[in-house]
């Protein structure tokens, strides 16, 4: 085939940018938390699912007791990030139009990052018995 | 940056007339399952919340999710939980480019839909 009967590829506007820079550390990002997320969410699941009832003394009783309060934090956090690479690779992914695409991003990262403030207060406060 | 090809050229695959695989419903089911599972965090915080400071919020949680209605709730998240769990793992041993032979896509695929659905029956059971 002749050059100039070719498709032109996304290659040829890609060469010479670099590497994939910030890309690859919210990839890394979610592969660790995805690991780390592999024994805290067993444990989140298998512990909920097995407290006799679900009244707040008991919830209460069974956060103060022992670490439960810290892993609860950790799966917390560590949960609601992983969420946060997901959802912005999806919406990456199938939202087309930029500055939506920059928008949705946007409210995803306050949004996210007030429900991690939100569950690491709650739960100080409910160890601390306020 | 400039934008990506806008031609119209017919884009592939056509989903509407693709013949669902399992390859390809178990790929969608892992996204799906994810932005579930967000929803699922989203009340959580609201729970933990509403015990901290809100016992109206928290009543009403207690109330809507030992419905019938509420438990086939926690019981969906019980099942993407466990799927999106299993499902991550065999991503995990792609990213590290192990398993990619068709027959063992296929086979990691049914056994992560046998494992997760063992495991939600043993998450039941424990809350029984």
């Amino acid at each position: 085939m002749k050059k100039e009967q070719m498709t032109p590829t996304p290659l040829v506007q890609a060469i010479g940018l670099g590497s994939a820079k910030a890309g690859f550390s919210h990839w890394w990002l979610q592969r660790l938390t995805a690991i780390f997320l592999i024994p805290l969410g067993l444990w989140f699941v298998f512990s909920l699912a097995g407290v006799p009832d679900y009244s707040a003394a008991t919830i209460q009783a069974w956060l103060r007791s022992g670490l439960n309060a810290f892993w609860l934090g950790l799966f917390a956090v560590t949960a609601l990030l992983h969420a946060r690479l997901g959802i912005e690779v999806v919406v990456e992914d199938y939202v087309h139009t930029r500055w939506l695409e920059v928008l949705i991003k946007t409210l995803l990262s306050l949004a996210m990052a007030s429900a991690i403030a939100l569950a690491v207060f709650s739960i100080l406060s409910l160890v601390r018995g306020a | 940056m400039s934008q990506p090809q806008t031609s119209s050229r017919p884009l592939s695959p056509h989903l509407q007339v693709y013949k669902p695989q399992i390859t390809s419903t178990l790929s969608i089911l892992h996204r799906l399952t994810g932005l579930w599972l967000a929803v699922a965090a989203a009340v959580l915080v609201l729970w933990l919340y509403g015990l901290a400071f809100d016992a109206s919020l928290f009543q009403a949680l207690t109330g809507f999710f030992s419905g019938l209605f509420g438990k086939v709730l926690l019981f969906s998240w019980v099942l993407a939980f466990n799927y999106h769990l299993c499902n991550g793992i065999r991503h995990l041993f792609w990213d590290a480019g192990k398993g990619f032979e068709l027959p063992k896509v296929y086979r990691s695929g049914y056994l992560v839909l046998a494992a997760s659905l063992i495991l939600s029956v043993l998450v039941w059971l424990g809350s029984l």
